[in-house]
């Protein structure tokens, strides 16, 4: 088990890693960079022109008042695909980096980490992306952007924890990464991203609504969208929940990682 | 070749690496379920046996010695020495290390294809453990290390790297990173002769500098000249330690004797049975001088260019057609320096119960040094072995022309030329 003074010292191995990640992802990619912001903005296009086209009406922010449905899309999405990617990307961490970690000793979680740090980065353009948009629409998110900065660290413990758990079993079991897959795709419909809150308050009734909320990544994303949409402060409550949420997954994370990091070279 | 005793031994330094009691076990999987579903319906991870690759092996690597660790493949040599990177956590027992430690296991370990060679050196450089201002002012003498090719291509991506600068590449950066503790697997046997020069260099730099160096390999002459110290290990277990010759020396002669093949039968033929009894090396008129290794093996003296007669005794159970027989001389090293057979000789059809075969050498004509002899008995045509007893005898050549101190072969020729018959200026 690797002691803390050895994360502190291995954090330019970190920073070396996300590097690598990041540079690697783009090279050799003429549009570099730019495919990043691609992906996400045809998805906001898509599911945009499906809204239309069912005609349900765009949620109205408040007090904001921005009535304006890809965008309050795109401020739930950019959140969303940081945790996807990063707990899709954590899972096949350890396996991808097998012949590093057989050949060379350092702290294992710093695959996971430097995973989340290049996902992270990732994030954070598309997020400036979406500052910029909400910003040309009139709505005044700068007041709020360390919040934001907030809810991304909450929300990096949160996909750190599940990261680190799937990333081990992932080494004993092969096939995990496609749960890993499945799973997220139900979890990308059971937050409130591409439907308002108040769609399932409408169905499920105002007093039953906490059932709903019981999932952390509702009260997650919901946060990003009365930050940037709404334009105020997200409920605290909810949050603090999510905090314990985020606390416990973290720390059960860390000790299964730990519990099972002495053995990762000889089992992959 | 003598050893040289690590510096520091015996002073109140401590041990670079101690290894107490260390024991590790692998599990073989015969059957491995590495899916849920399969693990769920078969109630296991898998059906495997366990076995211990390492079993209680305790070791002391003196601070700035170089130490190697021999033995044939799967005797635990490579997984002490990732033990002892940490990669591999030992089942039982401890490792401590003193000192900043780089394993080069392999070479330019984390390389990624698509950033250039710059970038990659970094990236390993922080893989083995270097802050980024380290690297940076060690950047030059890595690339200027790892050669001409490598500075012109160095912001070229990797990828566009042949496979010798790309190891060349990995390589210097892993002895750039001066760590206090190598060590190194197997890595010597890569790039052509000039860069093997350096790498050879390059340790002994380390070492006289005060590091320690530990080196896993097959290549036991290297082993043997490179070394202070030589552990030889056997099925997980610690055989021998000490000087590296003798180990080095045991470690061939107890290969060979597991190597020596009983009568069988080849192509459906059943092939003579004649067996060897035993080797000798004599002076021809005069006794040879003897002597016995701290080892207790004994070592027949020799004089470079003296005559001598090599002999081999066989015997056979019945007449049976007579087989060749064959003698060979090695180096330390595993070279085969000689070996003569009595394949186009005119030999009797068969032969039976007990007799000598001898070859008397008018001049042996090594050069002063180590060598083992050993005999063959093979088929008739000379391909199949019926019985082989190679490096059984230990003889030293001393003396000699000064003039031919190196190679195998003292040719023991006459030196001539203008310059001295006395014709020249």
């Amino acid at each position: 088990m690797a002691t803390i003074a050895e994360y502190v010292e291995a954090r330019e191995l970190a920073k070396a890693l996300t590097l690598r990640e990041i540079r690697g992802q783009y090279k050799g990619s003429i549009l570099g960079w730019l495919w990043s912001l691609l992906n996400p903005l045809t998805t906001v296009l898509v599911f945009s022109f499906l809204f239309l086209v069912l005609g349900a009406p765009a949620p109205v922010g408040d007090p904001s008042g921005l009535k304006f449905y890809a965008l309050y899309f795109f401020t739930g999405l950019v959140p969303w695909n940081f945790f996807s990617a990063t707990v899709s990307g954590s899972a096949g961490s350890l396996v991808n980096q097998g012949s590093l970690i057989s050949k060379v000793y350092f702290p294992r979680a710093i695959v996971v980490v430097s995973k989340l740090g290049a996902v992270g980065f990732t994030s954070l353009m598309e997020m400036t992306v979406a500052v910029v948009l909400l910003l040309i629409a009139g709505n005044m998110v700068l007041p709020w952007l360390p919040v934001v900065l907030l809810l991304l660290v909450l929300q990096s413990c949160l996909a750190l924890g599940v990261g680190l758990m799937l990333a081990v079993a992932n080494v004993y079991f092969r096939d995990v990464g496609h749960f890993v897959g499945i799973l997220l795709q139900v979890g990308f419909y059971s937050a409130p991203i591409v439907y308002p809150i108040s769609l399932v308050e409408e169905k499920l009734g105002a007093d039953r609504l906490w059932l709903y909320r019981l999932n952390p990544l509702v009260d997650l994303i919901e946060a990003y969208h009365h930050v940037l949409y709404d334009l105020r402060m997200p409920s605290l409550a909810w949050l603090a929940y999510v905090a314990v949420w985020a606390a416990v997954v973290l720390g059960l994370g860390v000790l299964m990682f730990n519990r099972f990091e002495p053995r990762l070279a000889e089992e992959l | 070749m003598t050893a040289v005793g690590p510096p520091g031994a015996g002073g109140a330094t401590p041990a670079a690496i101690s290894v107490e009691h260390v024991s590790k076990r692998f599990r073989r999987y015969m059957v491995k379920n590495q899916s849920v579903k399969s693990a769920i319906f078969k109630r296991s991870r898998g059906i495997y046996e366990e076995n211990w690759v390492l079993d209680d092996v305790s070791l002391e690597i003196p601070t700035g010695s170089t130490y190697g660790l021999i033995g044939s493949n799967g005797s635990g040599k490579s997984t002490l020495l990732k033990c002892m990177a940490r990669i591999l956590k030992p089942d039982k027992g401890s490792i401590t290390v003193n000192g900043r430690l780089s394993a080069l296991i392999e070479l330019g370990a984390g390389f990624h294809p698509e950033l250039s060679g710059r970038e990659n050196v970094y990236l390993n450089g922080a893989v083995l453990g270097l802050k980024r201002r380290e690297i940076d002012q060690r950047f030059d003498d890595i690339v200027s290390f790892a050669g001409r090719q490598v500075i012109e291509a160095i912001d070229q991506p990797i990828k566009t790297y042949s496979s010798g600068m790309y190891v060349r590449l990995g390589f210097s950066i892993a002895v750039n990173v001066e760590p206090e503790v190598l060590l190194v697997d197997e890595v010597l046997a890569v790039g052509d002769e000039e860069f093997q020069r350096r790498c050879h260099q390059r340790f002994e730099e380390l070492s006289s500098s005060g590091r320690t160096v530990v080196i896993v390999s097959h290549a036991l002459s290297t082993v043997a000249a490179m070394c202070d110290q030589v552990a030889w290990l056997e099925r997980g277990k610690l055989s021998h330690v000490g000087n590296p010759q003798q180990v080095v020396d045991s470690y061939l002669t107890r290969l060979d004797f597991g190597n020596a093949a009983g009568a069988g039968a080849v192509g459906g033929r059943a092939l003579p049975d004649v067996r060897i009894t035993d080797i000798a090396l004599d002076g021809v008129g005069a006794r040879l001088e003897r002597t016995t290794t701290e080892l207790g093996e004994e070592v027949v003296l020799v004089r470079s260019g003296q005559p001598v007669k090599l002999r081999m005794g066989y015997e056979t159970d019945q007449a049976v057609p007579t087989p060749t027989f064959a003698l060979s001389i090695h180096t330390l090293d595993g070279t085969l320096a000689a070996n003569p057979s009595t394949l186009s000789l005119a030999l009797p059809e068969k032969v039976n119960g007990t007799g000598v075969v001898e070859l008397e050498v008018p001049s042996l004509m090594l050069v002063p040094g180590a060598y083992t002899l050993g005999a063959a008995i093979l088929d008739h045509a000379g391909e199949h072995a019926i019985d082989k007893k190679l490096r059984l005898v230990r003889f030293e050549v001393a003396g000699g022309n000064p003039g031919e101190a190196r190679g195998i072969v003292a040719l023991n020729g006459r030196w001539g030329g203008s310059l001295l018959d006395g014709s020249g200026a």
